[in-house]
């Protein structure tokens, strides 16, 4: 059967996004007009270090390429345990820690106006030009877009997670995306399918919503020199162990392979709730030697334990973009994955082999992998990573959407407000009634503490020592 | 002697603005006006230098203002190894007038109330109490000045001034200090920049001006001669090890 998948990049008028290597002259001449504009960026979340996870990896690695490309960017985000105030990451990166502490799952407490003071003297002081809010689920994150609308910056909003549409949590969560993305600039997916969920759920205009997919560190996932030999044929599994990774499934899945392939054995990594589940699993079918299960496996340790295996098993429900395949795929390691969310654009099909959420079909595709394992090699795969995602193509995309972003003409109040209206029945008002309250009390704080008061803070340059230090560094690689 | 010649660069700055300024002009005074062609003849004058400096030693040499603050650098005394820098605030009488208008108000209406409304006498004493508590809020602990006394010698001297006279001093020994350093503070509503010193054996480190907050423009200037004072190296790496 072929896969009807679309081409990554592929230019059409609903994706305004041009890779890099498909641009014409035109355009690239248009680009490099464009590069002559240097942004000043601020990073807001409230998922960044020293917590861990794929969205804090694409703030860091995205505000690092931005960085290199000669930009300046700030992130934002709430106190980590002592962790408050400004501290300063590799190349110059700065980071606020505001002390507002988190109040659940890692999120601030949602007030409407708490943040408008901090947020306000952060834009002033550092002189930022657009401000980029990451993951729908993040309270910072909306009223930090909220209020530098209200302020009149540009705002552009990274959607990093698939929602349903029937829940209570994933309606109220529409909602407020609906209210944040009303006036937004610009939105940014990481595949097809979260844009096209995003704009069902926000009502955003599809032309507004970009598509930059993740990336990987291609120099740290890294395929082992030697491949691991012998006639056992090793499946890794590497993520957290909660129903919605689809650990019900591996329940099923394991057992069956292990009684249909006897060379097989499944390496288990991360820890959670299904633990338990995959432990009775083993007892019950007597695999304690078959499977092992390695408990919670730090990120520093990934790779070792993925070139440890053949073939990387991703039995997720639900993906907007899955890292870890590309993780696998780095490391050179042939993927099984469910056909789920944004997962069938991730990898090319001789990298990739996809079967539906169901344990007989997961079980036909790991037979078929096994039977592809002969003809692959890990370095070609990973040369390819290298090429297909790159945090630099990342940046030079993601540099587009501001370029755009600053192209979108200002409004006034009144349009904006018009714009809440339209939200919905009740909703509208309500959106309507929160604006105009956050505007007042901007204008309150232009009198209490006037901008000319906030003084603006000298850039950070890398001192004599730091520079050589940072050469050598470089020579090294 | 610490520093050596360290002594020569406030007596250049005394020569540059001696023939521009009064202490009346301090208010006004810009960093940075080119050498008046005066002064090159008055500089190479030989002993009667030293006579002027003398009479003129109460000149005030350097200062910065901005709507809330007087930065004011200071040759009091005769002694070459004393410096001293000052912070001042500028009372703001828009803030005062405000406060008091406002304590006024709710007077008024309180007032307003009891007389043609009939209410109880109790909200005029509420009132009352509202608007004591409202001026100290917002006024706030009168702090007038706060004053940096560096003794390359012996150590730095910092100094708190109140309107009501009062004046707290914490002297801290110039062997004490490790370093001085600017840093960024984030609160839940606001930056701000303060200058600080890292004290050999302590955890916690000593703000300078830590009533006033006076902007960074202002504590470059006491970092610079803190960094003078302690042979610190004026650094401005913001690595964390």
């Amino acid at each position: 059967m072929h896969n009807d998948r679309p081409d990554l990049y592929i230019c059409t008028d609903h994706l305004l996004v041009y890779s890099i290597k498909h641009m014409t002259p035109s355009v690239c001449e248009g680009d490099m007009m464009d590069d002559s504009q240097k942004h000043r960026i601020l990073m807001v979340s409230d998922f960044f270090y020293p917590n861990f996870g794929g969205v804090e990896n694409h703030i860091y690695y995205l505000s690092q390429c931005l960085l290199k490309l000669g930009h300046k960017v700030v992130v934002a985000t709430h106190a980590y345990g002592n962790r408050s105030g400004v501290r300063y990451m590799t190349g110059g990166l700065k980071v606020y820690y505001i002390p507002w502490s988190p109040f659940v799952m890692q999120n601030t407490l949602p007030t409407f106006y708490g943040l408008l003071p901090i947020i306000r003297t952060i834009l002033i002081r550092e002189r930022i030009t657009v401000v980029h809010g990451h993951q729908a689920f993040s309270t910072f994150c909306h009223e930090a877009l909220m209020h530098a609308r209200t302020m009149g910056y540009k705002v552009v909003f990274t959607d990093h997670s698939l929602y349903g549409f029937a829940d209570v949590g994933s309606i109220h969560m529409n909602k407020v995306l609906q209210f944040t993305l009303a006036d937004v600039s610009q939105a940014i997916c990481v595949s097809h399918t979260s844009k096209e969920n995003t704009v069902l759920r926000s009502g955003l205009p599809p032309e507004k919503v970009f598509v930059v997919p993740n990336a990987v560190d291609t120099a740290i996932f890294k395929p082992a020199v030697d491949r691991p030999s012998g006639s056992e044929i090793v499946i890794v599994v590497i993520s957290r162990l909660v129903y919605r990774k689809g650990v019900d499934l591996l329940v099923e899945v394991i057992p069956e392979v292990c009684r249909l392939h006897p060379n097989v054995r499944f390496i288990i990594g991360g820890d959670g709730p299904k633990r338990v589940r995959l432990e009775e699993m083993r007892e019950k079918h007597s695999l304690q030697d078959r499977v092992e299960m390695l408990g919670a496996v730090q990120h520093v340790q990934v790779r070792s334990v993925l070139i440890s295996g053949h073939i990387f098993l991703n039995s997720s429900l639900t993906e907007a973009f899955c890292i870890a395949i590309l993780e696998a795929a780095s490391c050179g390691l042939l993927t099984v994955s469910t056909r789920v969310g944004g997962v069938p654009e991730v990898l090319p099909d001789e990298m990739i082999v996809l079967a539906e959420p169901d344990p007989g079909d997961m079980v036909h595709a790991i037979q078929k992998a096994i039977s592809m394992l002969p003809k692959i090699d890990p370095q070609a795969m990973h040369n390819r990573m290298r090429e297909l995602y790159n945090w630099h193509d990342v940046a030079k995309r993601t540099e587009i959407v501001y370029d755009r972003a600053f192209k979108c003409s200002n409004q006034n109040l009144l349009e904006r407000l018009s714009r809440y209206l339209f939200c919905g029945a009740w909703a509208g008002k309500l959106f309507f009634l929160v604006m105009i309250v956050g505007f007042l009390l901007w204008q309150l704080l232009e009198l209490w503490q006037p901008a000319d008061d906030i003084e603006e803070v000298p850039d950070f340059t890398l001192p004599c020592s730091c520079d050589e230090e940072m050469l050598e560094k470089n020579s090294v690689k | 002697m610490k520093g050596g010649r360290l002594w020569w660069r406030p007596r250049l700055q005394w020569h540059v603005y001696m023939m521009e300024f009064w202490p009346s002009a301090v208010d006004n005074t810009v960093w940075g006006l080119a050498v008046p062609r005066g002064c090159l003849e008055l500089i190479t004058m030989g002993a009667s230098i030293r006579k002027m400096m003398l009479f003129f030693s109460r000149m005030v040499i350097f200062s910065i203002s901005n709507a809330r603050y007087t930065y004011v650098h200071d040759q009091k005394y005769p002694s070459e190894d004393v410096d001293i820098h000052h912070v001042v605030s500028r009372r703001s009488n828009a803030k005062y007038l405000f406060v008091h208008a406002s304590a006024l108000l709710v007077l008024a209406c309180a007032l307003y109330l009891y007389v043609l409304k009939e209410k109880a006498i109790s909200l005029v004493y509420y009132s009352l109490l509202f608007d004591i508590f409202l001026v100290n809020l917002l006024l706030g602990k009168p702090v007038k000045k706060e004053s940096v006394v560096i003794m390359p010698a012996f150590g730095v001297q910092l100094e708190t001034h109140y309107v009501s006279g009062k004046v707290i001093r914490y002297f801290v020994p110039i062997d004490k200090i490790l370093k001085p350093v600017l840093i960024e503070c984030v609160t839940p509503v606001t930056c701000y920049w303060t200058l600080s010193l890292i004290i050999r054996g302590e955890s916690e480190m000593v703000l300078v001006f830590k009533n006033l907050r006076p902007p960074v423009k202002m504590l470059a200037y006491v970092w610079k001669a803190l960094c003078a004072a302690t042979d610190s190296k004026e650094e401005t790496c913001t690595h964390a090890e």
